[in-house]
C-alpha cells in the first residue's frame, strides 16, 4: 500500500485566486436564489396580507450559512476538508429542507374564510438532493482517508 | 469512488431538475382548475324512493338552490353539488367537504358534506354535499323551524390534495336559509255556539305557509282540548300545500256542550307519507 498521490502531471488544480472568484460567482448566484427571492417573496406575501410561519430572517440566515458551505466547498475541493465541509453542508441543507417542510404553509383570512395552502411535500421531496450529495460527501471523505488526493486528477483532469 | 461520488452528485442534480420541473407543472396545471357552483337543480325533484306523492323538492323555494329530501326517521337530508373541472395535467387526488349548521348562536343543528373524491385529468365531476337536519318536532333545539323561517350559521371546510404535492384547506362560514314547512301557523278556535240538537259548534280555522322546499302533503289533525286536559273534537284537515302557498282552512265542529274550550289548548300534528311532525300547540283563549 503506498501512501503516495497521484502524479501530480495527471491534475491542475486551480489557483486560489481564481477558486475564490468562482466560489464568489456562486455565492452571488446562491445568494439570489435561496436569500433574496425567497426574502422578497415572503415580504410581498406578507404585504399581501398572506400569513406564513417562515420567517424572512430564518430564510435569509439559512441561507446565508448554505451559500457559505458551498462557497467553503468549492475553495476546500483540492484539500482534505472537503468532504467534511461536504457532509456539514449537506446535512444542513438538509435538516433546513425538512424545517421548511413542517412549516411550508400560507394562510390568507377574510371576514368570512381562510385559506390555506400547505407545499411541504415539495420539500421533503427536495430532501433526497442532499441526500444524495451528503452521500458524496461521505463517499469523498472515506476517500480522502483512505486514497489521499487520489480523486485530484478525476476533480481536476490535466 | 470519485466516480460514485459524482454519481451521487449528477443524480442529486437530475432528481433536483425533475422534482422542479414537476412542480412547474403541479402549479401550471392548478392555475387552470375552474368550479361552477352548485349544479344539482331537480335533479330528483319531487323522487324520494319512487313512493312520495307528498314530501316532493322543490328548487324554487328560498334559500340555497339545493334539494330537500325525507330520511330515515323523518330527517330531512338537504343535498346540493358542485362542478369542477380538472382540465389540467395532474390529478386531483382527494376533494373533501365537511360542513355543520348551528342554530343562531346555538347548538349544532346538522353535520354533513361530501365523501372524499378524486378527480382524474381533464375530467369534471360533481361534488355531492349532503347534510341531515335533525326530525322536526314541536320540541327540542330545532322546534323553531316547524313554524319560523331562519338564516342558519353554517361553516364548510374543504379539503384538496392536487397533484400529490400541494394541499388547500378552505374554512368559509356562510348562511343557510331555512324555509319553515308550516311558516306562521295559526290554530284559530272561533266562539262555541249552542246548537238546537244539543250540540256546540265550535269553528276552527288553521293557516300557515309553506316557505319549505317540499310540499305538505297529508293531514293535520287537530286535538282540542279543554282547560282540564278533555278531549272536545279531533278534527283532520286534508292538505297539499305545494312550497311557497298558503294554506287557510276553516271546519266547524260539534261538540259536546259538556267540554268547554276555552282556555284549553290546539294540539296539531301533521301526518304526510313519510313525514310526520307535532307542531307546536295553539293556545285557546
Amino acid at each position: 500500500m503506498t501512501t503516495e498521490g497521484p502524479d501530480p502531471s495527471t491534475y491542475r488544480i486551480p489557483s486560489l485566486a481564481r477558486r475564490l472568484v468562482v466560489a464568489a460567482l456562486i455565492a452571488v448566484a446562491l445568494l439570489v436564489f435561496i436569500v433574496i427571492v425567497p426574502f422578497e417573496l415572503l415580504t410581498r406575501l406578507s404585504g399581501f396580507g398572506i400569513i406564513t410561519p417562515l420567517a424572512a430572517t430564518t430564510v435569509v440566515g439559512a441561507g446565508v450559512v448554505i451559500t457559505g458551505f458551498a462557497v467553503a466547498r468549492h475553495i476546500l475541493k483540492p484539500t482534505r476538508a472537503y468532504g467534511p465541509v461536504s457532509i456539514a453542508g449537506s446535512a444542513f441543507g438538509l435538516a433546513y429542507l425538512y424545517f421548511i417542510s413542517r412549516n411550508a404553509s400560507a394562510m390568507i383570512q377574510s371576514h368570512d374564510a381562510t385559506v390555506t395552502l400547505t407545499y411541504g411535500t415539495v420539500f421533503l421531496l427536495l430532501v433526497v438532493v442532499p441526500m444524495l450529495n451528503l452521500a458524496a460527501a461521505v463517499t469523498t471523505t472515506v476517500e480522502d482517508v483512505q486514497h489521499p488526493g487520489e480523486r485530484l486528477p478525476f476533480d481536476y483532469p490535466a | 469512488m470519485s466516480r460514485v461520488a459524482r454519481a451521487f452528485r449528477v443524480t442529486a442534480i437530475v432528481a433536483l431538475v425533475v422534482i422542479f420541473v414537476y412542480v412547474g407543472v403541479a402549479v401550471y396545471s392548478a392555475s387552470k382548475l375552474r368550479g361552477s357552483g352548485n349544479s344539482m337543480g331537480s335533479g330528483n325533484h319531487g323522487n324520494n324512493n319512487g313512493n312520495n306523492n307528498g314530501n316532493n323538492n322543490n328548487n324554487n323555494g328560498n334559500g340555497n338552490g339545493g334539494t330537500t329530501t325525507v330520511g330515515p326517521n323523518d330527517s330531512l337530508i338537504y343535498s346540493t353539488s358542485v362542478n369542477l373541472t380538472n382540465p389540467g395535467f395532474l390529478p386531483i387526488n382527494s376533494i373533501q367537504v365537511t360542513a355543520v349548521v348551528t342554530m343562531p348562536g346555538g347548538p349544532v343543528l346538522a353535520r354533513g358534506g361530501s365523501p372524499a373524491m378524486s378527480i382524474a385529468p381533464g375530467a369534471t365531476q360533481a361534488i355531492p354535499i349532503s347534510f341531515t337536519l335533525p326530525p322536526l318536532s314541536a320540541s327540542g333545539p330545532a322546534a323553531l323551524l316547524v313554524t319560523h323561517d331562519a338564516v342558519l350559521p353554517m361553516a364548510f371546510w374543504i379539503n384538496v390534495t392536487y397533484a400529490s404535492v400541494f394541499g388547500v384547506a378552505v374554512n368559509m362560514t356562510s348562511n343557510f336559509s331555512w324555509g319553515a314547512p308550516f311558516a306562521g301557523l295559526n290554530a284559530t278556535v272561533g266562539t262555541p255556539t249552542p246548537e238546537g240538537n244539543g250540540t256546540v259548534a265550535l269553528p276552527l280555522t288553521v293557516s300557515f305557509q309553506n316557505h319549505a322546499k317540499f310540499s305538505d302533503v297529508g293531514t293535520i289533525t287537530a286535538s282540542i282540548r279543554s282547560s282540564s286536559g278533555q278531549v272536545c273534537a279531533t278534527p283532520s284537515l286534508s292538505l297539499n300545500v305545494p312550497n311557497g302557498q298558503s294554506f287557510n282552512q276553516s271546519q266547524t265542529l260539534y261538540i259536546s256542550p259538556s267540554c268547554n274550550p276555552s282556555g284549553g289548548s290546539v294540539l296539531l300534528s301533521f301526518q304526510g307519507p313519510q313525514l310526520q311532525i307535532a307542531l307546536p300547540a295553539e293556545p285557546i283563549p
